[in-house]
């Protein structure tokens, strides 16, 4: 059994590092999973608030910050961080994702953890 | 898989895996990264020498020190609020590293010219540039196509 038991995606629709490059993915990876999946648009007031919570709390922190960031929530209750959209371009953030996607936390090895 | 060795720097890490090329908004050419003084400071400068992106490189968020340089870069052009600088830490699974570590390999922080609240469309407006001799900012009307500092040019 995974790990995780959910995915948070902080996000914004217009933002091409989010979609398609992050929150599909992170969506799949999820529904793959068979955990949670949450996502929180930065311009949805009701969402914003969480978003907010979530990159304060314990992620990337900035008035303005970077999206996507996203975040597992793991079954002993923590929550981390593990990546931030890269400003350099979206294509380094492709292949941030593909990355995340491809380390410890998503093939069953834990020692990495 | 890369493994990180205690040697590998946070300079040589940022050269090897955040280096890109990017369309400057300035003159639509491509702006590749260059590097100031030891490294720890990345700039996507355009053939034309506009400045789009200064990026910090470090082991922690020193937003203030970066933002000390970049105020000291645009030369009084503007002033730079903590609101103008956005932060983001890495970490081996997203740079595809192996280290057996949850803690980031390095932050980095970005200030982007002509963004969001400097955002201004105002052919008359001024910009910073990067001299083409690779040691120092200048700061000339957006219309100008000077490629060196003022220093330089009366060398």
């Amino acid at each position: 059994m995974s790990e995780i038991k959910a995915i948070h995606v902080v996000h914004a629709t217009w933002c091409p590092h989010c979609h398609p490059t992050t929150v599909e993915p992170m969506k799949a990876k999820a529904a793959e999973l068979g955990v949670d999946f949450y996502d929180y648009d930065i311009d949805n007031p009701e969402q914003a608030n969480k978003a907010d919570d979530l990159v304060r709390g314990h992620g990337d922190w900035a008035e303005d910050y970077l999206i996507p960031q996203v975040f597992l929530e793991m079954r002993d209750g923590t929550l981390r961080h593990v990546l931030s959209g890269y400003s350099e371009g979206v294509e380094l953030t492709k292949r941030g994702v593909e990355n995340l996607l491809k380390s410890p936390y998503f093939d069953g090895d834990t020692s990495a953890r | 898989m890369t493994v990180i060795h205690l040697q590998d720097s946070i300079v040589e890490i940022a050269r090897s895996f955040l280096a890109t090329t990017v369309k400057c908004q300035h003159c639509g050419g491509q702006a590749a990264m260059e590097y100031v003084g030891d490294g720890s400071i990345g700039l996507h400068v355009c053939p034309e020498r506009y400045v789009s992106r200064i990026i910090g490189y470090g082991s922690q968020f020193d937003t203030g020190r970066f933002m000390g340089f970049v105020q000291k870069a645009i030369q009084g052009a503007q002033e730079v609020e903590a609101g103008d600088i956005r932060v983001a830490s890495r970490y081996a699974w997203d740079l595809g590293l192996a280290r057996e570590s949850n803690d980031p390999i390095l932050k980095e922080m970005y200030w982007t010219q002509n963004y969001r609240r400097t955002r201004s469309e105002d052919p008359d407006g001024v910009g910073v540039f990067f001299c083409a001799n690779g040691d120092s900012f200048f700061i000339q009307p957006l219309k100008n196509d000077e490629r060196l500092c003022g220093k330089c040019r009366t060398s």
